[in-house]
């Protein structure tokens, strides 16, 4: 196998993980293999780089999860109408000897999947034939080998099936509920995974702090005056660490406030919230939101990630240096974006503003202008997708490096050199993608 | 100008019944075929052709094979059926009576006598 199909497989990995396998998923994706692998070699004779051929191959495959949850969708429906049809003995049955559900057994030997051996008197590890083995440290399947770690994955399923219960490693729960008028709030976690989302009461903030360990000191303490309520972590042993998680419910009358987050080295979470202005001042941390609203946004990143999807800011100012910025399905009208040496990926965007990308890549896609939108990077690659269905002016200005217009429809050109182009596609133009690049590479599609 | 998708949708079964009809093919040649027929003017990326090949094989209309490559991937090959020619010629004179009427509608001048 080659390194590029190689690649190609690992990518499809992740785009399938999602969707329980099935033979018609398998046999999509060997044919996804082989057209990209096509693809690939004929990006690679226009492209400047291997990376580039790569995601234009991926690119051009258009919206490919809406087919898949369509097989995984219908497969499983075959399945269940094929399931009642030849039902013969009860596909559950409860009883003194055991418990079968299909061909999974349990009773007093133990656990069994067919005809392996799951878990048993002696053994408390799941082997399944050759290629699944899972124990306490891991799980091998096949020649991939993953190591669990106890930290903060089931929270974050937990948070986004909306199901807060108490963790099974609590051992202490502490709670609050603060009420709030118009006053901003500040929430100070140091290095804790706090997850934000919107309760069911009018104007209670409700905290739910789980920890590992039981210290009336390990508390958040509230501090609050005329014009803002501040929520501090409590204290956090160096020597035995505490394991903590925070659930933050935030009232529906909270739209009118101004919410500031502190963290460092922690994981935040924020979903379903509609607020003023939201201010997040982060380090280290994995920042996640999901479905915000706010008049004006303020986003202070410093080598951590940021993830956010469906969000719609009249104004945003998001600083990322050194991390990941990812947003996508994002409304801006005006955004001013300043990345220094980390790398971008805006899809679905909607709005205008600035943005500036120091050292780092930046790949771009817009449906729509609401304003003119500026693009500069001193060193960075811009990758942009222009709005399909709306027109526009553009000025493109490279200083040593090079410009590229994929798009072949109806573009007019006033200038056209390798280094500066200037003109506009269709017929009504009214706003500018401006982009100028120092050294860097700019491509339009 | 970019042509219309809401004009051409309702055709894509046929233009890949089309292509089919001249040849067996498989996914990235058929948007390849599409691309070049319309003179870059249009492309179906591959998500649209693949749902569309997948709905037209579970109505007869197209059958599938895996090619037998002997280097790199296996490709999989599209096929026309026997009722996939058909529904193509149907789709044919439907548009050849369709096209001359809808150009007279959308651009022809109303004279006097055609106001009875």
């Amino acid at each position: 196998m080659t390194s590029i199909e190689m690649e190609i497989r690992t990518r499809l990995d992740v785009l399938f993980s999602q969707y329980t396998p099935n033979n018609q998923l398998t046999e999509f994706k060997e044919e996804l293999v082989a057209d990209l692998l096509e693809a690939y070699q004929d990006f690679a004779k226009q492209d400047r780089s291997h990376d580039e051929a790569l995601d234009d191959a991926f690119d051009q495959l258009g919206d490919i999860e809406s087919v898949l949850s369509d097989i995984s969708q219908q497969h499983t429906s075959d399945e269940h109408q094929s399931k009642s049809n030849q039902n013969k003995k009860p596909f559950v049955d409860f009883s003194d000897d055991g418990v079968h559900i299909g061909n999974l057994h349990i009773n007093g030997k133990g656990v069994r999947l067919g005809d392996d051996i799951v878990i048993d008197g002696k053994n408390d590890k799941v082997n399944l034939g050759d290629w699944l083995h899972v124990d306490h440290d891991g799980a091998r399947i096949g020649r991939k080998y993953y190591k669990f770690d106890d930290n903060d994955n089931n929270e974050e399923s937990m948070f986004d099936s909306g199901n807060f219960k108490m963790p099974s490693w609590a051992a202490a729960h502490h709670n609050a509920q603060i009420p709030i008028s118009t006053q901003s709030l500040i929430f100070d976690y140091k290095d804790a995974t706090v997850h934000f989302y919107t309760n069911d009461k009018l104007d209670l903030i409700t905290l739910d702090e789980y920890f590992s360990r039981d210290n009336s000191r390990y508390f958040a303490t509230i501090h609050e005056t005329d014009d803002h309520i501040s929520v501090t972590q409590g204290d956090s042993p160096l020597i035995f660490h505490v394991r903590k998680l925070i659930n933050i419910g935030l009232p529906k009358s909270i739209t009118n406030s101004d919410i500031t987050i502190i963290n460092r080295n922690g994981n935040i979470l924020v979903q379903d919230i509609t607020l003023a202005n939201f201010n997040v001042n982060i380090e280290s941390v994995n920042f996640k939101a999901q479905h915000i609203q706010a008049k004006h946004a303020d986003w202070q990143a410093h080598s951590g990630n940021i993830q956010a999807d469906h969000i719609l800011f009249e104004t945003a100012k998001i600083d990322s240096r050194s991390g990941h910025t990812k947003l996508d399905h994002t409304t801006i009208n005006q955004a001013q974006i300043d990345l220094s040496s980390g790398s971008a990926d805006i899809n679905h965007f909607t709005g205008g503003g600035k943005i500036k990308i120091n050292s780092g890549s930046v790949r771009l896609r817009i449906n729509k202008l609401t304003s003119d939108l500026k693009l500069k990077t001193s060193s960075g690659r811009v990758r942009m997708t222009t709005p399909e269905t709306q027109d526009f002016y553009f000025d493109l200005n490279s200083n040593s490096g090079s410009i590229k217009i994929e798009r072949t429809d109806s573009s007019h050109l006033d200038k056209d050199t390798s280094n500066y182009k200037r003109g506009f596609f269709g017929d009504d133009p009214r706003f500018t993608i401006d982009a100028t690049t120092n050294s860097g590479t700019i491509k339009v599609y | 100008m970019d042509i219309s998708k809401d004009l051409i949708r309702g055709h894509t079964d046929t233009i890949i019944l089309n292509i089919l009809s001249q040849g067996d093919s498989y996914g990235y040649q058929v948007s390849k075929s599409i691309r070049s027929l319309s003179d870059n003017q249009y492309s179906l990326n591959e998500a649209t052709l693949y749902t569309a090949f997948r709905r037209l094989e579970k109505i007869g209309e197209i059958e599938s094979y895996w090619g037998d490559e002997t280097q790199g991937a296996r490709r999989k090959y599209y096929k026309i059926t026997s009722s996939g020619r058909q529904h193509l010629e149907a789709a044919l004179n439907e548009w050849q009576f369709a096209k001359n009427i809808i150009s007279h509608l959308i651009s022809g001048e109303v004279t006097e006598g055609d106001n009875l």
